[in-house]
């Protein structure tokens, strides 16, 4: 597998880790409270709604000259990179709470109201459900596509996106509770510096910028992040102690 | 999806246009382009988190 498909589906993969996981929370709270019926019938429905995205947008951008998306497509990434990377950097160092999915369960919980287990359809428990895994689920739409269009890579990077789907809902299928220990810090950490260095590498293509060694650029972007991160979570944590 | 951060959006496009600029409009070589992205990427980083505050 080439070096940038692989990279292309271990982002896809993560991310959707990240975002499936958070997800998978939401629908969870629904099935306990509402009825498995709604919660599945809702987590269908957004899977559906954004396999269409998909199919519609993604072909549809495969049919554009990489020359006039890659500028556009690069700095939407490299967008979204930066914001995942701050994120994990601020969260890593403590400065901002760790997602805890406990929580949130609790708290779906308590905003879907009293427990009403029926046989039919709870439409509260059924727009609940789609709606969190829309909502998750259109930044993974939004990274497959832009990692995947122009390049011939949108069949790897669904497929990478895919397989943390099916992941996720294996183990929370068997373990029916919150998929807590999921590193999602660590994991987004991993995501925000890959999408950074794919946004930064294909800004400079569209630049015609000659990367040195260009096969391993992404390598050595990516390195770069990832110490930059690094130290700043430990200059954050040694400050942070020193002020508390 | 990118609500997170205003200022590091808004720095991160700055730091694109730089590097366009420097790319299209100045007698530098097109590497310089690349090296004011990568830079201005890492000290925007740099600067989001450093100057971070909790509230």
């Amino acid at each position: 597998m080439p070096g940038n498909t692989f990279a292309a589906v271990t982002a896809t993969f993560l991310a959707s880790l990240v975002e499936v996981t958070e997800a998978y929370t939401i629908v969870l709270a629904v099935g306990l409270s509402k009825g498995w019926r709604s919660a599945i019938a809702g987590t269908l429905a957004a899977l559906i709604a954004l396999s269409f995205i998909v199919l519609l947008l993604g072909p549809l951008l495969e049919q554009i000259p990489l020359a006039y998306i890659q500028f556009p497509i690069g700095l939407l990434i490299l967008l979204l990179g930066l914001g995942w990377l701050r994120k994990a950097i601020l969260r890593s160092a403590g400065l901002i709470p760790l997602h805890d999915e406990d929580a949130i369960l609790s708290s779906t919980l308590s905003e879907l109201g009293p427990r009403s287990l029926t046989s039919t359809i709870s439409p509260v428990g059924l727009v609940t459900a789609f709606q969190g895994v829309f909502l998750e689920g259109l930044e993974v739409v939004f990274i497959v596509l832009a990692v995947g269009a122009g390049r011939h890579l949108l069949v790897p990077s669904s497929i990478g996106a895919a397989a943390a789907c099916v992941l996720v809902l294996a183990v929370g299928a068997l373990l029916h509770r919150p998929l807590s220990k999921v590193p999602e810090n660590t994991l987004k950490f991993i995501v925000g510096v890959m999408l950074t260095s794919f946004g930064i590498l294909w800004l400079g293509e569209a630049l015609n910028v000659p990367w040195p060694a260009q096969n391993f650029a992404l390598l050595y972007l990516a390195a770069m992040f990832l110490v930059t991160g690094l130290v700043s979570v430990c200059i954050l944590r040694q400050r942070h102690v020193a002020i508390s | 999806m990118f609500a997170g951060d205003k200022a590091l959006s808004a720095t991160t496009v700055f730091v694109v246009g730089l590097a366009s600029t420097v790319r299209y409009f100045s007698p530098l070589p097109p590497l310089a382009a690349g090296l004011v992205l990568l830079v201005g990427c890492l000290i925007v980083i740099v600067w989001r988190t450093q100057t971070y505050r909790t509230k």
